[in-house]
């Protein structure tokens, strides 16, 4: 029979994007072929056949050659989304047979608007994983938790996967030099979290396997849960080369500026404000308590001209005139001061690929940039990546796999956090924040006339400029980091095969620290290096026996070893003082603080084994076993095993099934993971401090080392079922799982009384149970038509504090602080039978009705020793939702986030109300105020309060006074749009016989926002000292929303 | 791979054995950089030497109750380390660093006990025994406990260093002299007898004998300080300080007229800045100077008034004599013998010989040339004025005690001198305080012997407990 050559595209229904690597078979003849990397396909069939076109995640197609005109639309099937899933080691396996929850997300779903975070890009699409972003925009930590926190010490973050390796999610932030709020003090920078390099690009699919069932071959590490990256394979026919180009511009804008009011400048109630003395002596004038704006009272104000001078030139310009004086300047407000300071960011993500292959070999090379000039100073962020896959088959028995990928980021600028003066959020919010009356134009002035380099030119001097601060007070970084891996798999037998294969995650991260002269916490400006080089090793072997003919029953049993090295080394130089400014090295130091050198190591031997068996493909029971040797514990107590085992069962295969029915699969696991100590926990030593002068010296170390020190353990155990209705047009799966982790190994805090401020022990019980629901559902679908599917992920999870290591009663996990004011302070403490997550802070004395009690017009705060619960960080439920559409050639989707309960504390806030910038800081401004509440009477009884104060003693000791920790409560629940994309695919763009096709978006992300507090965005997080912390929102920069387009190009 | 786990997990970081002059030299400088930077942040303002005029920083001056919980955790760790010290020491028998630890550990401990009243005391410094919770002992067992007291403790480091032929290694404060820390040792045996000499009837016997045995302090040369680098973090804590929290700090109204009224004015214009209002004037009068008395937040009147600190000195002579870090000075130990002698706990000398002493000493601790030491003493407000003298003494001793930690209110509550102000924004009921609060970690974590003491105190914890010598 005649045959032809038949050439057509494949495209996936719902987004009309290619359908990459499908199988387009000819019915009834075992011939065909496979679509390359822009979804054509070619091959040779007779008129009359019939193409049989099939991919995972799709329905099977069946298109007779002569219906072959446009591309082929496979239809996204919900049944067969994940088919075949990616599990621990790298291992695909069929989703019906796993006995415990993952969910998988596909390429199209990760990159549809892809964030320069990866991470982020899972936010609202994998039920019980909540995301939290970090607090200086483009380039900050984003915080990853899957099913809630089980550890007090630990970060709580899950494993990160690349093609079967772990790979490092963590960042080594820059030791802390703590000077109370003196000189030398470095603010916080936030360096990112390592898997926000990865290119999402480059993601084929990413498997998120939630429990420690998912995850216990890959030990503990994996211990709250695993987010496994599949790369992408080049797939494509007779050696040509499929191109992929992605190019994605956004700009980002600030999401929401605090309200402020518009009525009152400076000063503190009773005196008016005035500039003097380079505003030495003027504190009391920078709370915005003043005298009400009018343009026709003239007043001294910073800005105030004389000549050719400025009001705070004049104590710096010593050959002024005598009395020479300031222009008394109009008393106006300017409330746009933030919106002049910020402009608008734009992020480019441009990503080309190359893919070719044949049945053999396939190679795969990529290359993405990443752009961000922030909004606001020199703020930036670069990054270069480069990926190299290869996949050969030498032999029918031999073939490898390498995967390369090289990362190389930089930024001029990642902007100083935290609180004080560096960050200039402080600035603006910090203390009583920068006065209305400031025109924040005038300080672009910067330097004092005839001062530069040496006084700034500024209104207060506990605030730097705010300008100089983002453009000179920098915090640079060069990374260089390669994450790869090698791979031979050897086919001895059909039944017998083994792979030995070793990856790495290595970089060395170059960060260098400028401050110039004249700055608070800098005064002869300052210079540091920090150096990291982190080196991570994993070499794994495993041999399968997989026996043929077992009859009703398959098996499969392995076993395997891994060995896990990793090498942190730090270094740090610091010269708080220059000799001269702008010159940033060492041999212009003044003053040098000793280097410091950390050096951290640690390995792990792991042997572990596995075996799956089921019966005819209806029930499946897994069960795994690991051991390990961990060279952080002692000795005779390093090696400890862990099991697991898991069942399903197909029950609609078992038994029939009403009619709507069309799939019902229920599962049960359970699971046990060890955990060693971090490194150098068992031995006592004694610490070397900074010299004085060039006197040695050395203290006891505060933590006391424990040589008793045995693995902490999680069992849990987790069960579910999903269940399909209507030929698949709706699923659900739906999980709960309890786990309870115990003698977790805990620092504990001692009282210092004991010579120790803090003990390793084993001892911290957490349970953590919850649920998640997945939802999908079809609600439209048709051929040529509308297709609309939709996801809804839901998850609520509690962690309870179920055990303390003895004697304690009260566990303080982290706290956040103003400098050092301990007396004011947030606290995270875990106390038995309470909700893990809790924030304690100081409150206000209530009547026993409730009534707040006052005491000279005042309400009385509760003792710096007295602090009871204010919130919980952590919400009730967390729903997102993901949807497409498509119709024709357009495309549409759009993912919403929503989170319920939850507190956090805003020092945003503590700034706006205490500082008076805040409306709700007007009542009582002419007449003073009567605070609402109660007088304890000298009999005990209570009356209500009549003692009336100025509106700016109420507010600035009173009502806000920052003693008190529960007026800057806010609930956490929002609402978010988090992305949408409109697309529009242009086809046969370089002519009829061309595949090759281009789809245009527009692309939006965070672009609404639902919450009660409309100053500051709920979704932030602190960085104090080393610690990444939820549920404080610490002067972060303004969240943003970023919109833009996106082009994708293929052929 | 055990072999490899050994190598893996020896910390490459830190010393795994103790090293004890490196140890002494960081409790010195613990000791001395602490007592000056809590003087400069706080006591001042307790001892109403300054007033901090913003109420956003000043509640704690303002005798509100608060734990002051880092310089409790100072104190600890010194301790601590002293603990080793001592322990070591006696192991290889250097006697002589032994008695330094003894000191040592003595000055945290009464610090402790004089600033928080009853501690944790004889079953504290157990963590490395497993004993995290320390039961708390009476202000009277620091002092005289047998075997750790204070006082005990000092008197076995004397008779340790007379006899003494090791030698001390380490030391930032003598260079090693044994002889000025027998002086040092005494000096602080002295201040705790005194303290404690109301309650305790055996203190005249012990001041008349380290008196009659002579080795004291000669001059403010032998006295106990520290001269600070000029740079962070051991840099006198003015020097490095934000600008805005040095430019809060003022001349308080009741040492400016202890200044006007004894004719200072070498120690007003060497501490203190002019005025606002007479910045520019030339020449020296007492109403270009001023203070300010404790406020909330001062008005504008208020802080064009009052003098704020010496820039010159402050922020820009990191060399200045004033700007050491002191522990215990010749001025004092000679107005403690005045106090003695007055009240008759010793015999040898007269009052106003260590009056004079006192004062000669505290003008030559800033570096005041002798001329301007004569004419003060000169002044009639200044000399020995039997009627009048226990008020003289203390007084003279409060001034000289500026900067050094919390000497100033720990001598008013012993003394009621000079008559402080506890009318003006007080957070603490109308009274000067007599105590911090317990760490909110000694709260939490060692509960049940915090309660405990709860219960000594009557139930609940206040800032106007009085512990044992105050009573």
């Amino acid at each position: 029979q005649q045959t032809q050559t038949i050439t057509g595209k494949v495209i996936d229904a719902a987004d009309r994007t290619a359908v990459i690597g499908a199988n387009v078979r000819i019915k009834g003849i075992n011939k065909g072929a496979v679509t390359d990397a822009s979804g054509i396909f070619k091959l040779n069939a007779s008129p009359e056949a019939t193409l049989v076109i099939s991919y995972i995640g799709y329905l099977t197609k069946e298109v007779p050659v002569a219906m072959i005109h446009g591309p082929v639309l496979l239809t996204p099937d919900a049944k067969t989304l994940n088919t075949v899933v990616v599990t621990a080691l790298g291992i695909s396996k069929q989703s019906k047979a796993l006995g415990y929850s993952v969910q998988t997300l596909t390429a199209n779903q990760i990159a549809s608007v892809p964030d320069p975070n990866l991470v982020n890009d899972l936010q609202g699409k994998v039920a019980g994983v909540q995301i939290t972003n970090g607090s200086a925009g483009v380039g900050s930590t984003s915080r990853i938790v899957i099913r809630g926190e089980n550890s007090f010490s630990g970060t709580n973050q899950p494993l990160f996967v690349v093609d079967g390796v772990p790979i490092s999610n963590d960042t080594y932030f820059n030791d802390a030099v703590n000077n109370s709020s003196n000189q030398g003090t470095w603010a916080e920078v936030d360096w990112g979290n390592g898997a926000s390099e990865l290119n999402p690009n480059d993601v084929e699919k990413m498997t998120v396997l939630k429990g420690p069932a998912a995850a216990a071959l890959y030990g503990a590490r994996a211990s709250n849960g695993a987010i496994v990256i599949t790369t992408k394979k080049g797939r494509s026919k007779d050696g040509l080369v499929g191109v992929t180009f992605n190019s994605q511009t956004t700009v980002e804008t600030v999401m929401r500026f605090p309200e402020l009011q518009n009525q009152y400048g400076a000063g503190n109630g009773s005196v008016d404000y005035k500039y003097v003395n380079g505003g030495g002596s003027t504190e009391n004038n920078i709370p915005n308590f003043g005298r009400a704006f009018d343009p026709n009272y003239l007043v001294v104000q910073f800005d105030s001209p004389q000549g050719p001078y400025m009001a705070a030139d004049l104590n710096a310009v010593k050959t002024l005139p005598a009395g020479t004086l300031p222009t008394p300047t109009p008393w106006v407000a300017h409330t746009d001061n933030l919106n002049k300071f910020f402009g608008v960011g734009v992020t480019t993500q441009n990503n080309i690929s190359f893919a070719t292959g044949d049945d053999r070999n396939n190679y795969r090379f990529s290359v993405g940039n990443l752009y961000n000039h922030g909004n606001v100073g020199n703020i930036d962020l670069m990054r270069n990546m480069f990926s190299f896959r290869a996949e050969n088959k030498y032999t029918d028995k031999l073939s490898s796999s390498i995967y390369v990928n090289y990362i190389n980021s930089s930024s001029d600028n990642r902007p100083n956090i935290g609180y004080g003066s560096e960050n200039v959020m402080y600035t603006f919010h910090g203390v009583y924040g920068m006065p209305l009356n400031v025109n924040i134009e005038s300080l672009k002035k910067l330097w004092a006339a005839g001062q530069t380099d040496q006084t700034q030119f500024r209104y207060w001097n506990n605030h730097d400029n705010p300008y100089l601060t983002v453009n000179d007070n920098t915090n640079s970084f060069k990374k260089n980091r390669i994450i790869g891996n090698a791979q031979l798999n050897y086919q001895f037998t059909p039944e017998l095969s083994a792979f030995v294969r070793t990856g790495i995650d290595t970089y060395t991260d170059d960060r260098q620290g400028e401050r110039v002269f004249g700055t608070v916490r800098f005064p002869n400006g300052g210079f540091r290096t920090d150096n990291v080089t982190y080196v991570e090793n994993n070499t794994d072997f495993l041999l399968n026996y997989k026996p043929k003919n077992t009859g009703e029953f398959h098996v499969n049993v392995a076993g395997g070893g891994n060995r896990f090295k990793q090498s942190i080394n730090y270094v740090r130089n610091i010269a708080n003082s220059l000799i001269a400014p702008d010159l940033y090295n060492f041999s212009n130091a003044l003053t040098l603080l000793p280097p410091e050198y950390i050096r951290q190591e640690r390995a792990t031997y792991s042997l572990y084994g596995f075996g799956d068996i089921d019966y005819k493909g209806l029930v499946y029971l897994n069960v795994t076993g690991r051991n390990d040797w961990s060279s952080t514990l002692p000795t005779n107590r390093n090696s400890y095993f862990y099991p697991s085992a898991s069942l399903s069962a197909i029950v609609s295969d078992i038994f029939k099934m009403p009619e709507p029915v069309s799939f019902f699969k229920i599962r049960l696991s359970g699971a046990q993971v060890g955990h060693d100590a971090d490194p150098y926990s068992i031995n006592n030593t004694f610490t070397t401090i900074t010299p004085f002068n060039s006197t040695p010296l050395t203290t006891i170390t505060n933590t006391l080392a424990n040589s008793n020190l045995k693995p902490s353990t999680t069992d849990s155990y987790e069960g579910g079922f999903e269940i399909r209705f209507l030929k698949d047009r709706i699923g659900l799966d739906a999980t709960y799982y309890i786990s309870n982790t115990k003698d977790e190994i805990v620092q504990v805090p001692v009282p210092i009384s004991s010579g120790y401020s803090a003990a390793f022990v084993n001892g911290g019980k957490i349970r953590d149970k919850g649920i998640e629901l997945v939802l999908n559902a079809a609600p439209l679908r048709s051929e040529n038509g509308l297709n609309w599917t939709m996801t809804f992920n839901f998850s609520h999870d509690v962690s309870t504090v179920t055990g303390l290591p003895d004697g304690l009663s009260s566990y303080k996990y982290a706290d956040v602080t103003q400098y050092d004011r301990y007396y004011r302070s947030i606290q995270y403490n875990a106390v038995v039978g309470e909700r893990f997550g809790n924030i304690y802070g100081r409150y206000f004395k209530r009547a026993p009705d409730g009534q707040i009690i006052y005491q000279n017009g005042l309400p009385v705060t509760s003792d710096e020793t007295d602090r009871k619960v204010l919130g919980n960080y952590n919400p009730d439920f967390i729903l997102g939702w993901y949807n497409n559409f498509s119709y024709k050639n357009f495309n549409f989707g759009m993912t919403w986030d929503w989170r319920q309960g939850g507190s956090y504390y805003s020092y945003t806030e503590l700034g706006l109300l205490q500082g008076g910038m805040s409306p709700l800081t007007l009542p009582g401004r002419t007449d003073g105020i009567v605070g609402q509440g109660v007088m304890l009477n000298a009999n005990g009884t209570y009356s209500p309060n009549t003692v009336k104060v100025t509106a700016a003693n109420y507010y600035l000791n009173g009502i806000y006074n920052p003693n008190n920790n529960e007026e800057f409560i806010y609930s956490a629940t929002y609402l978010k749009l988090r992305e949408v994309k409109l697309g529009y695919t242009f086809k046969h763009i370089l002519g009829k016989q061309s595949p090759a096709s281009l789809n245009a978006s527009l692309v939006g992300r965070n672009l609404l926002l639902f919450t009660q507090n409309k100053d500051v965005d709920p979704e932030n997080l602190a960085l104090r000292g080393n610690k990444i912390l939820p549920g404080i929102e610490f002067l972060s920069y303004p969240s943003t929303r970023s919109f833009g387009f996106n082009v994708n190009f293929s052929f | 791979c055990k072999k490899e786990f050994q190598k893996l997990n020896k910390n490459p970081n830190t010393l795994e054995v103790a090293n004890d002059p490196s140890l002494v030299g960081n409790i010195e400088v613990n000791s001395f950089f602490n007592s000056a930077y809590n003087a400069w942040t706080l006591g001042n303002g307790m001892s109403q030497y300054a007033t901090f005029s913003q109420s956003y920083y000043n509640t704690l001056a303002r005798y509100i109750p608060a734990s002051n919980q880092p310089y409790w955790q100072v104190l600890y760790t010194d301790a601590r380390d002293a603990n080793q010290v001592i322990t070591d020491s006696k192991a290889n028998g250097n006697t002589a660093m032994q008695a330094v630890g003894l000191i040592l550990r003595s000055y945290s401990f009464a610090q402790l006990t004089d600033l928080w009243g009853d501690i944790p005391f004889k079953n504290a410094l157990q963590g490395q025994n497993g004993n995290f919770a320390a039961s708390y002992d009476g202000q009277q067992t620091v002092y005289t406990d047998p075997a750790l007291g204070v006082l005990p403790s000092l008197r076995a480091a004397d008779s340790l260093l007379k006899s003494s032929v090791t030698a001390i290694t380490g030391d930032l404060i003598y260079a090693g002299d044994i002889t000025k820390w027998r002086k040092f040792c005494n000096a602080l045996r002295l201040r705790y007898l005194l303290r404690a000499s109301s309650k305790l009837s055996s203190a005249a016997a012990e001041m008349q004998k380290i008196v009659s045995d002579g080795t004291i302090f000669q001059s403010a040369s032998e006295s106990a300080e520290l001269t600070l680098p000029s740079s962070v973090p051991y840099a006198f804590p003015s020097i490095t300080e934000r600008s805005g929290d040095y430019s809060i700090k003022y001349l308080n109204t009741l040492l400016y007229n202890f200044f006007v009224n004894t004719g200072d004015q070498q120690r007003l214009t060497l501490l203190f800045a002019k005025n606002v209002t007479n910045q520019n004037a030339t020449g020296f009068n007492f109403s270009y100077y001023g203070g300010m008395p404790i406020v909330s937040d001062a008005n504008t009147a208020q802080v064009n008034s009052a003098s704020g600190f010496n820039s010159s000195i402050f922020l820009s002579s990191p060399s200045s004599p004033v700007l050491k870090a002191r522990v215990i000075t010749y001025q004092e130990v000679e107005f403690i013998l005045a106090e003695a002698s007055l009240k008759g706990l010793i015999t040898t000398g007269s009052a106003a010989t260590y009056y004079v002493n006192g004062i000669t000493g505290a003008y030559a601790d800033y570096g005041i040339d002798a001329v301007s030491t004569a004419a003060y003493l000169s002044n009639p407000s200044v000399v020995y004025n039997p009627a009048n003298a226990l008020n003289q003494i203390i007084t003279q001793k409060w001034v000289g005690n500026f900067d050094v930690g919390f000497e100033g209110w720990i001598e008013y509550r012993r003394t009621g001198i000079p008559a402080f102000d506890a009318a003006s924004a007080n957070l603490n009921g109308g009274k000067i305080s007599t105590r911090f609060l317990y760490p909110p970690d000694e709260q939490t974590i060692n509960a049940v012997n915090y309660k405990a003491e709860l219960q000594v105190q009557g139930g609940t914890e206040s800032t106007s407990y009085k512990a044992w010598w105050e009573k």
